[in-house]
C-alpha cells in the first residue's frame, strides 16, 4: 500500500510540474477570440467606417473575392463604377437601372439582368450569370450590408460615393422599396 | 568501505561542484566572455536539466547512490554529528526564508511583458489601397538580379536612397539596429545583420510588416510593442520593394524561399 | 427570391450546386445524386447546453480519455502479436506467459475504450448536434463499417485472450497466432476510419465554396492529412502502449513479495521500456513529416501551428520528451547494474549524459526568449546573438538526432555490459564502430549547420533527411556489426533480473505519466489548430466555446484529464490482479454432501 500512495504522490508530482512550467514558466499569451461578424452600429456610422464595413465584407463574408479575382472567373471589380457606366450606356443593357449606384444594385440582387460578355454560365451564351444573388442564403448580405459593399466599390472606383449611410427606419424602407423593384 | 584506491572528492561535493560550476560557467560564458547575458529564464530551465542530468549520472549504480547518500543520511541520523545537524537544520530553512522573501520583494521594474517576435502573419492584407495575397506576394525587382544585373545593382541603390531618408534613424546606417534614435525604443530597432531576423524571412513578409508597421501586427498575441511606422503613408510600393532589395544585399543576407536548392 | 429561378435549368449541375443549393438544396440537387446540405452557419442558439456542463471542456476530457485507452488498446495487441511469435520461435515459455499478461490488461481497457467512444457520440450527438450530422452524412458508409467493424474486433480479442491456454501447441498456437494478427489488422483498421473523421475537419476534402459535399466515401476519408496521422499515431501509440505496460510492471515489481516475481516484472518492465523506447525513436520523424504536410496542406495552418500562439506548446513538447528520453536512458543505465560486466562501462556513462544533456539544451532553447525588461535593454533586443541560433528548426534536428544516435548508444552499452566478446576481429570491429559514430556525428553537424546557416529557402529542414538517414545507417550498421561480433559471446555471468533499484522504476512512471501528459498536450494542438473552425475554413464553430483558449487553460484541462486517466488505468491494473485471487472462505458455504 505504501508503494501504491508513494507511487501516486510521484505521479501527481509529476503532473504538477508540468502543469506549472505550462502555467507559470512560460509567457501566457491570449489568442485572439474568434473574429466577429460585425454588427452595424448605424447610430455613429461615418461614411469612412461605412465605407470599411464594405471592404471587410467583400473580402470576409461577402466571399466576392472568391470569384471577382484575377483568376478570371467574373470580372474584376476594381473600376466597376467606369463599367457600370459604359453599361448603362450600351445598347444591350436591358435592365431598369438609371444610376451606377442602382446598376450595382441590381447586379448583386438580380445578377442574370446583365451579363458582362464573357462571363456568363456555360452554354447560355451569356444570358444567366453564375452569381448567386447578394443577399440570397448562401451569401447573405443584409441590405444595409449590401449598401456598404457598393459604397466600398465607389470608393475603390475613385468615384464620388452616393450611397447614403441607411438610417434605422430608412434600412425598413430601403427593404420595402427594394421589393417593389424585384415586382417590376 | 575498504577500497584501495586513493581518496577522491567525496560524490556528494563532487556533484554540488559539477553544478555549481556548470551554473557559473554559463554566466561566466555569456555574461563576460561573449558580452550577451544568458537569459534569467533560460538559465533556469536549464539547470533544471543540467541537475537532473548530474542525478542520473550518480545514481544509476547502487554504490554511487549510496555513497552520495551516505554524508546526508550521517547528517540526520549520526549522532556525533550532532552540532553540524543542528547548524544546518537552521540555515536551511533561514534560506528557503531569504529566497522566498527575495523573490516575493516588490521592485521597481516593470512586469515582464512577453511577446511574440514572430508573428504569424495573415494570409492577406491591405496596403496602398489593395489587397496583397502574402502567400504569392514576390518582389517585382528580384528577379533582376539574374536577368539584369546593372538594373539590378540600381534598384538597389535606389533603395538604398530611401533606406538612409527613412530607416536609418532608428535601424542604423550599418543597418545593425543602433540608429540614433535606437537608445529611446524599447524594445530597440531590429538588427538585419543578425542571421535570425531578415534571413529567416521571406521578402513578402518584410513588405507587410514595412507596409502596415507596428498597428498592422496581428490581434492575436496582442499587446504589440513596436514602434515602425505604417510606412504605406510615407513611401511608395516601389520603394518598399526596392528598400528590401536594399536590406538584403547590404547585408549580404538572401531572403528565404521556398525553392529547393 | 424568383431571381433563382433563372439557375435551375442550368446546364452544369455541379456549378448550379455550388451556387444554388445552398439556397433550395432540396430544389436544386438533382434526384439521382445524394443530398449533402452545405455547411450550416450556426450561432450560439444551435448548440444545446446542460446547465453548469461546459460541453467543450466534456468532449474534450471524453475523446482524450477515448483516445489514450484507444491508443493503448491498439498498440499491446501489435507488441503482443510480436512477443508471442518470438516465443513460438524461440521456445521460451516466458515469452507467452508475458504477452499474456499484457493482454489481459488489455482486455478491460478494451471495454473502457468502447464505453468512453460511446460517451463521446452522445457528448457530440448532445452538444454538436448540426456538426454530427453534417459529418456522419459524409461519413455515413465508414461509420457504419466502424460500428460493424467493432464487433468484429471484439470477437477476435474474445477469442484471442480466453482461447489463449485453450490454442497452444502445434497448430492450434498457430490459429492463435493469426488470430493476434487479424486482431491487429481490424484494431488498426478502426484507428484509421476514425484518423478520417478527425482529419477531414483538418483538412476537408471534396467541398465547395459553401460547404457542399460533392465526393465519395473514399475521397472524404483519404483528405490531406489522413496518411500523416495514421502513421504518426501508429507509432506513438505502441511508444506509447510500451510505456503504460511499463509502468504496471513497475508498480508490480515494487509490490513484489518475492525473487522469482521481482524477476519476472523486472524483465517486463525491460520489455516494455525496450518497446517504448524502440517507437520513441522514430516518432520525431513521423512528426516531422506530418508538420510538413500540414505546410503544404496550409501554409496558415503551418504557420499557425508553429509561428504563433502555439508555438511555445513546442517548447513545453520539448520539455516533456526530453523527460522521456531522460528517463528512458536512466532506466538503461540502471539495468546494467543487473550484470557482472558492466562495471566496465560505467564509466562511459557521464559522457553519454553530457551529450544528451547538451543536446536537450540545444532543443529546448526557445527561438523567443522570455526576457524582462533589463535583459532586453541589455542585449539590445529581443534577439540573442548566440543563443538565437539554437533557436531554430536545424538546430533541433541536429539536436534531436544526438538525442537518438546516444540513446541507442544507451542502449548499446547496456546489451554489452554482460557479454565477453570472443571473435578475433573484435578491435576491428570496435574500432568500426566507433568511427561510425564520429564520422556520423560530424556528418549530422556539417548538415545542421550548412544547411540551417548557410542557405536561404524557407525549408530549413532540408537537412533533415540526409540527417535521419545518417541516424538510421550509424544505427542498423552497428546493430548488424554488433550482431556479428557478439555472435557466440560468453556471459560474464547470468543476468541477476530483478537486481534493480526502486528508483529506476519511478523512471519508468515518469515515462508514463510524461507520455500522457505529452499526449493530452499534442491531442490539443491538433485539434486547435483549427481554431475557430469545426472544419478548417469551412464550418464554423458558432458556439461560445469557439475560442482558442491560452496554455494555462490547456494545462489545467491536460493535467486533469491525465489525472482522470491514470485513476481509471489504475482501476484497470487492479481489476486484472484481482481476478487472479481466489479466496476460500471456510464455512460460508454449506458443507456439500457427498
Amino acid at each position: 500500500m505504501t508503494n501504491f500512495i508513494k507511487v501516486c504522490i510521484f505521479s501527481l508530482l509529476t503532473v504538477g510540474a508540468f502543469w506549472g512550467y505550462s502555467s507559470f514558466g512560460i509567457p501566457q499569451i491570449k489568442p485572439a477570440p474568434p473574429p466577429v461578424e460585425a454588427k452595424v452600429d448605424l447610430g455613429s456610422m461615418t461614411m469612412e467606417k461605412f465605407i470599411a464595413l464594405g471592404a471587410e465584407l467583400f473580402d470576409g463574408k461577402g466571399d466576392c473575392t472568391l470569384c471577382h479575382n484575377e483568376m478570371g472567373r467574373a470580372p474584376m471589380l476594381e473600376k466597376a463604377v467606369a463599367d457600370a457606366e459604359k453599361t448603362l450606356k450600351s445598347p444591350a443593357y436591358k435592365g431598369t437601372a438609371k444610376t451606377v449606384e442602382e446598376y450595382l444594385y441590381e447586379s448583386s440582387v438580380s445578377p442574370s439582368v446583365y451579363v458582362v460578355p464573357g462571363f456568363g454560365k456555360k452554354g447560355t451564351n451569356d444570358t444567366v450569370s453564375p452569381m448567386p444573388d447578394a443577399t440570397g442564403s448562401s451569401v447573405g448580405l443584409t441590405k444595409i450590408e449590401l449598401a456598404a459593399v457598393i459604397a466600398y466599390l465607389q470608393d475603390l472606383s475613385g468615384s464620388e460615393v452616393t450611397v447614403q449611410i441607411p438610417t434605422m427606419d430608412a434600412s425598413a424602407e430601403g427593404a420595402e422599396s427594394a421589393k417593389s423593384k424585384e415586382c417590376e | 568501505m575498504n577500497t584501495t584506491q586513493k581518496r577522491r572528492i567525496p560524490l556528494l561535493l563532487q556533484m554540488a561542484l559539477v553544478i555549481f560550476g556548470t551554473y557559473f560557467g554559463f554566466i561566466l560564458v555569456f555574461d563576460v566572455l561573449l558580452g550577451q547575458l544568458i537569459p534569467k529564464s533560460l538559465l533556469t530551465m536549464y539547470m533544471v536539466f543540467v541537475v537532473s542530468g548530474v542525478l542520473m549520472v550518480y545514481t544509476f549504480t547502487e554504490e554511487g547512490t549510496r555513497e552520495l547518500t551516505a554524508p546526508i543520511k550521517a547528517l540526520v541520523e549520526d549522532p556525533s554529528k550532532r552540532n553540524i545537524r543542528n547548524v544546518v537544520f537552521v540555515i536551511v530553512p533561514l534560506l528557503a526564508g531569504y529566497y522566498t522573501y527575495s523573490s516575493m520583494l516588490p521592485s521597481f521594474d516593470p512586469p515582464t511583458e512577453l511577446r511574440t517576435i514572430h508573428p504569424a502573419p495573415p494570409n492577406k492584407f491591405k496596403a496602398y489601397g489593395k489587397s496583397f495575397d502574402l502567400t504569392k506576394l514576390e518582389n517585382p525587382y528580384r528577379k533582376f538580379e539574374k536577368e539584369d544585373p546593372a538594373k539590378f545593382k540600381e534598384h538597389v541603390r535606389e533603395g538604398g536612397d530611401v533606406y538612409i531618408k527613412n530607416c536609418q534613424y532608428c535601424h542604423g546606417d550599418k543597418l545593425d539596429g543602433k540608429g540614433p534614435y535606437a537608445p529611446g525604443l524599447n524594445p530597440t530597432p531590429l538588427n538585419f545583420q543578425d542571421v535570425g531576423t531578415i534571413a529567416q524571412l521571406q521578402e513578402s513578409f518584410l513588405f507587410w510588416r514595412i507596409a502596415t508597421g507596428g498597428p498592422g501586427l496581428p490581434d492575436e498575441a496582442a499587446p504589440w510593442i513596436s514602434s515602425m511606422p505604417i510606412w504605406e503613408n510615407f513611401i511608395t510600393e516601389d520603394e518598399t520593394w526596392k528598400v528590401i532589395l536594399f536590406l538584403y544585399d547590404y547585408t549580404g543576407r538572401r531572403p528565404r524561399t521556398w525553392e529547393h536548392e | 427570391m424568383f431571381m433563382l429561378s433563372a439557375f435551375m435549368p442550368a446546364a452544369n449541375a455541379s456549378e448550379a450546386a455550388a451556387t444554388a443549393s445552398t439556397a433550395v438544396p432540396d430544389a436544386a440537387a438533382p434526384a439521382t445524386k445524394a443530398i449533402f446540405p452545405p455547411a450550416p452557419k450556426l450561432t450560439e442558439a444551435d448548440y444545446p447546453s446542460i446547465k453548469g456542463v461546459n460541453a467543450r471542456v466534456v468532449v474534450w476530457l471524453v475523446a482524450q480519455l477515448h483516445l489514450w485507452f484507444g491508443a493503448f488498446v491498439v498498440a499491446v495487441p501489435m507488441f503482443v502479436f510480436i512477443i508471442e511469435a518470438i516465443g513460438m520461435a524461440t521456445r521460451e515459455q516466458r515469452y507467452d506467459k508475458m504477452a499474456y499478461e499484457f493482454i489481459k490488461v488489455t482486455i478491460t481497457a478494451y471495454s473502457l475504450t468502447a464505453l468512453l467512444g460511446g460517451l463521446l457520440s452522445f457528448c457530440l450527438i448532445l452538444f454538436y448536434p448540426d456538426l454530427f450530422q453534417y459529418l456522419a452524412l459524409i461519413f455515413k458508409e465508414s461509420m457504419f463499417a466502424y460500428a460493424l467493424l467493432f464487433f468484429a474486433e471484439s470477437a477476435v480479442l474474445y477469442i484471442y485472450y480466453y482461447g489463449w491456454h485453450w490454442l497452444q501447441g502445434g497448430n492450434k498456437k498457430w490459429v492463435h497466432l493469426t488470430l493476434g494478427l487479424l486482431l491487429n489488422a481490424f484494431g488498426l483498421l478502426l484507428m484509421f476510419l476514425a484518423n478520417a473523421w478527425t482529419t477531414f475537419m483538418m483538412s476537408p476534402a471534396a467541398l465547395d465554396a459553401a460547404g457542399v459535399f460533392n465526393g465519395d466515401t473514399w475521397a472524404a476519408i483519404h483528405n490531406f492529412l489522413w496518411n500523416p496521422i495514421n502513421l504518426h499515431r501508429t507509432v506513438a501509440n505502441v511508444a506509447y502502449g510500451g510505456s503504460i505496460v511499463g509502468a504496471y510492471a513497475a508498480f508490480k515489481f515494487l509490490s513484489a513479495k518475492n525473487k522469482e516475481e521481482r524477476a519476472h516484472y523486472d524483465w517486463m518492465g525491460y520489455n516494455a521500456n525496450f518497446i517504448a523506447i524502440g517507437a520513441l525513436l522514430p516518432l520525431p520523424f513521423a512528426g516531422y513529416y506530418l508538420t510538413a504536410e500540414m505546410y503544404a496542406y496550409s501554409q496558415q495552418m503551418g504557420i499557425t501551428l508553429m509561428g504563433g500562439v502555439f508555438a511555445w506548446i513546442f517548447i513545453i513538447q520539448a520539455v516533456l520528451i526530453g523527460a522521456l528520453f531522460l528517463s528512458a536512458n536512466y532506466y538503461l543505465w540502471c539495468g546494467m547494474g543487473r550484470s557482472e560486466g558492466a562495471h566496465r562501462y560505467n564509466h562511459w556513462i557521464k559522457y553519454i549524459a553530457v551529450v544528451l544533456v547538451v543536446s536537450f539544451l540545444v532543443w529546448f532553447t526557445p527561438h523567443t526568449l522570455v526576457l524582462t525588461n533589463s535583459e532586453l535593454k541589455d542585449l539590445g533586443g529581443p534577439y540573442h546573438k548566440y543563443l538565437g541560433v539554437l533557436g531554430i528548426m536545424p538546430a533541433k534536428n541536429t539536436a534531436v538526432n544526438f538525442l537518438i544516435l546516444f540513446t541507442y548508444l544507451s542502449f548499446m552499452f547496456y546489451r554489452r555490459s554482460n557479454k565477453f566478446v570472443t571473435v578475433s576481429w573484435a578491435k576491428v570491429g570496435n574500432a568500426a564502430q566507433v568511427a561510425l559514430f564520429v564520422a556520423g556525428s560530424i556528418n549530422i553537424t556539417i548538415l545542421g549547420v550548412y544547411h540551417g546557416y548557410f542557405t536561404n529557402t524557407v525549408i530549413k529542414i532540408a537537412a533533415s533527411i540526409p540527417q535521419v538517414l545518417t541516424t538510421l545507417v550509424i544505427i542498423i550498421v552497428s546493430v548488424i556489426i554488433d550482431a556479428l561480433m557478439y555472435k557466440g559471446a560468453k556471459d560474464v555471468a547470468p543476468l541477476r533480473w530483478g537486481r534493480m533499484p526502486p528508483r529506476s522504476q519511478y523512471a519508468l512512471f515518469l515515462l508514463a505519466v510524461s507520455f500522457t501528459w505529452l499526449m493530452g498536450l499534442m491531442g490539443y494542438v491538433r485539434s486547435g489548430i483549427r481554431q475557430h473552425w469545426h472544419v478548417y475554413n469551412m464550418f464554423r464553430d458558432g458556439s461560445p466555446d469557439a475560442f482558442t483558449p491560452g496554455l494555462d487553460y490547456v494545462a489545467n484541462i491536460v493535467s486533469i484529464g491525465t489525472i482522470i486517466f491514470m485513476a481509471m488505468v489504475i482501476f484497470v491494473f487492479w481489476l486484472s490482479t484481482v481476478s487472479g485471487k481466489h479466496v476460500v472462505s471456510k464455512g460460508y458455504w454449506k458443507e456439500q454432501q457427498a
